[in-house]
């Protein structure tokens, strides 16, 4: 089950993904695990001909749920690039016994609600709880917004830093 | 009149239109909006209502940086999910140029139309042409 790399981009598929991360890591296949693209048919569309325009190297790409995921990858052979748009979802693939051992945290887009973590990525607290406990899980996080930025490790201190200042911020809204 | 949105990454799009608007000079119903990183679906959704409901517009067509880009991905769901807004990806500045001169006289389909053979026209190996007038 050798998935090279698994890269956290909301965006899933587009140009930094296939021009940047695949034509780099050149995978045979691009695995897009995200329920909410597999169930949204012009959704999937959409991505899979942004995915096929674009790649230099034409993998197989897939756009599954999270269940098909884990069945796909527990068997899958070729080089795989896996792609989910949040930590939850990793959290869900390791712990039904997806192999993944780092992760490179890359996109997560502002929604209401969301705070800043990294320049490019925005997180609400279950995200965080999540990243914590990839990070319990034994996940190597690192964060690193393109191919030729500097990586940065994600550790506890950093989200529990996080953690605390948005619920000071909470309070501090409340009036509290 | 159809109007035009740009849609690019960083200031690309608002560089464009300055640049069309420098040409042609200042245009009515031509809009951008430039998605800066972290950025994503909610606020170009939330910049594309904006513009749409406040403008007086029947058909909009809507020219992104690169097809299968994100932007260009979230126009396109943005897009079919409503009618009267095409999207045409690719855009450079005769693409922009050509889609604004004919915007008057063409329905949304023509204008479609004239935006991808304008941009595709723009494209040319110029020593090229050169060497073939010799």
């Amino acid at each position: 089950m050798p998935i090279e790399f698994t890269r956290i981009d909301d965006r899933l598929i587009h140009a930094q993904t296939i021009l940047g991360w695949a034509a780099f890591i050149k995978p045979d296949l691009i695995i897009v695990a995200s329920n909410e693209a597999a169930r949204d048919d012009l959704r999937k569309r959409i991505l899979l001909a942004a995915g096929s325009t674009l790649s230099i190297n034409a993998p197989d790409i897939e756009i599954q749920t999270l269940d098909n995921s884990v069945l796909i990858l527990k068997k899958e052979k070729k080089r795989s690039i896996l792609i989910i748009s949040n930590p939850e979802d990793a959290v869900f693939l390791i712990e039904k016994g997806v192999d993944i051992k780092k992760i490179s945290v890359g996109w997560m887009s502002y929604n209401y609600g969301k705070k800043k973590i990294f320049d490019t990525v925005y997180a609400n607290e279950e995200d965080i709880e999540a990243f914590k406990r990839l990070i319990k899980l034994g996940t190597c996080l690192s964060y690193q917004a393109t191919l030729s930025d500097n990586k940065t490790n994600i550790d506890e201190n950093i989200m529990n830093y996080h953690l605390r200042s948005k619920k000071k911020s909470l309070k501090c809204r409340k009036g509290l | 009149m159809t109007s035009i949105i740009v849609a690019g990454h960083g200031n690309f799009a608002y560089e464009i239109v300055a640049i069309a608007e420098r040409i042609l000079g200042k245009q009515k119903n031509l809009e951008f909006v430039s998605v800066e990183s972290g950025e994503g679906e909610y606020t170009l959704d939330s910049k594309l209502n904006e513009i749409i409901n406040n403008a007086d517009i029947d058909d909009i067509l809507v020219l992104s940086d690169i097809f299968g880009g994100s932007i260009s991905n979230m126009c396109l769901y943005y897009a079919q999910k409503r009618a009267h807004i095409a999207v045409v990806t690719g855009v450079n500045l005769p693409m922009l140029i050509k889609s604004l001169a004919y915007r008057d006289r063409l329905d949304l389909k023509g204008l479609v139309s004239i935006a991808c053979s304008g941009g595709k026209d723009g494209i040319v190996d110029a020593c090229g042409i050169l060497e073939k007038k010799d």
